[in-house]
């Protein structure tokens, strides 16, 4: 079996139904022959209707749950042999949705601490892991401060910090900005940019708003436990109604460029940036204002 | 239904070590019939202050007044029948069997005959767009919009004249999310609520509220028009916000194209108000849009003239007045 170096996450026809078990043949697939490459560094949005397997797909990737059918790999490991499953778990982490259900310690300190001392790392290195995670994500003034007293914004940082301690090569994100307020989720999704472009983290960002899946390098769309649309941003949001049947939406700016189009303005599908985006209805509006001068 | 707020403050723990001030002096009148939106970053204050809509928790400070009836011990019961409470994820508090049962526990206890129930569980499952197909499902067996649904119907159930809502749409994918929407602001209009909604999704409340209350550190740190609101936006990033996407393409816009509306907030406005601009004849573009009065453009997906009505006319509202009192 090859292994591309330059990939962290390979699967291969992987297939998953909840109660293979019980009745084989009978449970519906949640995962239905998931083909899928992320290369080392790359920042990856991937979304889908509710249920369309998503979080089943992110949970594979860090061996909680194993295939029924095909291969997941991990930095080429089979995530199937038990004998990989610390060298999984160390390299992909995983943020969930709620903090508070992967938060364990009495403090913020002895939380963070806990992934590196079940690594059997050094007192030394484990507070050189805890400082600089907790320097990442600008909490250090909470060192000594109990977790459920923080707010849910600073939890969620507090838990990215204990993912963080762990050194992973890749982090899932479970939906984990969905329950953030505004300033918060842009503060996440900036870190989360910087320890990309910085340490070459790779990121698998799961969530259901479209513009900040516009943010990402490459969306990758599932639905009924299939990858369906796998591109750059622009690639996947330029077929609207596509995106629609999916039960997704467009991000705002690309659906207003989308309707003004149905409109019969003539504008470009797919444009999902700002700038882009005023460029492109700049461009119209001195179409518009050549008309005027000419009337 | 109107609501009065005065002086309002609550502090937690009070007279403990841990004590902590969350809301101060808030005062605020909230209009029968309004569509209400409260915004700000967590741990401002938002569920606390919505929590005392219904007497979930008491003022430790100032009043607070529903239809001129103070919240009090003695009118909790009337209290909450008036005032409907969709927690945050509801679906969360399933645990009934069936959808029926589950819809139908909040009558559990009255003395109302079975086909009253029956009657009002079908009317509140279609009030919120679910078919009676479900009636017999596991509520557990749903996808995560109908699970939200079936909670929401629940609460329904009482016909609150107030619904409050605590992030209704958080969770769900965007077919979802406009679906349940659509329906909240079918159900507004339809029945004349009071509608209060708690949200970090500034799209959600741009399309469906009036007026947005903006709350920082347990205070009132904006309070109008949701154009005015969100036309601030240095006072709405101070307070950890921020304002609609499709606002800031316009200010963009605007620099460039002076007579420009730079105030609107949602995608359909922002189209309106650039084919304005250009010079576009509006008339029916055959767009399968409708505006409302509060100058909203809803896709139409659900029959808005279908929800309700059963109960608008229901001979038997004062047999089940006394049920709920009881």
């Amino acid at each position: 079996m090859t292994v591309s170096a330059g990939n962290i996450v390979e699967t291969s026809g992987v297939e998953f139904s909840h109660d293979a078990g019980s009745r084989p043949g009978s449970g519906a697939k949640a995962l239905d022959g998931i083909t899928l490459k992320i290369a080392r560094g790359e920042f990856v949005a991937l979304v889908g209707r509710n249920g369309s397997g998503k979080s089943t797909l992110a949970r594979h990737l860090n061996a909680l749950l194993l295939p029924t059918g095909g291969v997941v790999r991990i930095n080429g490991m089979d995530t199937r042999d038990e004998s990989n499953l610390w060298d999984v778990r160390r390299g992909v982490g995983m943020l969930f949705q709620d903090p508070d259900n992967q938060i364990i310690g009495t403090t913020v300190e002895e939380d963070i601490a806990f992934g590196p001392e079940n690594l059997g790392l050094s007192p030394e290195v484990i507070q050189a892991r805890v400082c600089s995670a907790l320097h990442a994500v600008a909490m250090t003034e909470f060192v000594d401060s109990a977790p459920h007293l923080l707010s849910g914004g600073e939890k969620q940082r507090l838990a990215l910090a204990g993912v963080l301690a762990m050194g992973p090569e890749c982090i899932i994100l479970d939906e984990a900005t969905s329950m953030l307020d505004p300033s918060v989720r842009e503060e996440i999704m900036g870190l989360l940019r910087r320890l990309n472009r910085d340490e070459g983290i790779t990121i698998l960002h799961i969530t259901h708003r479209m513009d900040e899946a516009a943010l990402a390098e490459r969306i990758v769309v599932m639905d009924a436990g299939r990858v369906v649309l796998d591109g750059k941003p622009g690639e996947v949001f330029s077929d609207a109604l596509l995106i629609r049947e999916l039960g997704l939406d467009l991000p705002p700016v690309t659906e207003l460029l989308d309707l003004l189009s149905r409109d019969g303005f003539d504008l470009p599908a797919g444009i999902t940036g700002m700038d882009e985006a005023l460029e492109a209805l700049m461009t119209i509006n001195f179409g518009r204002m050549g008309d005027v001068h000419i009337n | 239904m109107s609501i009065s707020i005065e002086k309002l403050s609550h502090t937690f723990s009070q007279g403990t070590p841990f004590e902590k001030a969350v809301l101060h002096d808030i005062t605020l009148e909230l209009d029968a019939g309004s569509r209400i939106g409260i915004a700000g970053r967590s741990g401002s204050g938002k569920t606390t202050l919505i929590q005392h809509l219904n007497g979930l928790l008491r003022p430790t400070g100032g009043a607070i007044s529903v239809n001129g009836l103070e919240v009090s011990s003695r009118n909790l019961k009337e209290l909450r029948r008036r005032v409907g409470m969709v927690s945050q994820q509801p679906e969360q508090q399933l645990f009934e069997e069936t959808v029926f049962k589950e819809v139908a526990f909040g009558l559990s206890g009255c003395a109302i005959t079975a086909t009253e129930t029956d009657m009002r569980v079908r009317g509140a499952l279609k009030a919120v767009g679910l078919g009676e197909e479900i009636l017999g499902s596991s509520p557990f067996a749903l996808s995560c919009g109908q699970k939200r649904r079936v909670a929401i119907a629940s609460v329904l159930l009482t016909e609150p004249e107030i619904l409050v809502m605590d992030e209704p749409t958080a969770g769900l994918d965007p077919r979802g999310r406009r679906e349940i929407l659509d329906f909240i602001s079918g159900l507004q209009r339809e029945r004349g609520l009071t509608l209060i909604m708690v949200s970090h999704n500034m799209d959600d409340l741009a399309r469906l509220c009036d007026r947005v209350v903006v709350l920082s550190n347990g205070a009132v740190a904006m309070d109008g028009k949701t154009r005015e609101v969100f036309g601030d936006i240095g006072a709405l990033e101070r307070a950890g916000l921020k304002a609609p996407q499709i606002r800031y393409l316009m200010m963009e816009l605007k620099r460039r194209i002076p007579e420009l509306d730079d105030t609107v907030l949602t995608v359909e406005e922002a189209r309106v108000e650039l084919g304005r601009v250009w010079g576009m004849k509006r008339e029916e573009t055959g767009s399968h849009d409708e505006r409302d009065d509060h100058g909203e453009v809803f896709p139409r997906r659900f029959d808005y003239s279908q929800i309700g009505s059963e109960n608008k006319d229901n001979p038997d509202s004062d047999l089940y007045d006394r049920c709920i009192s009881c």
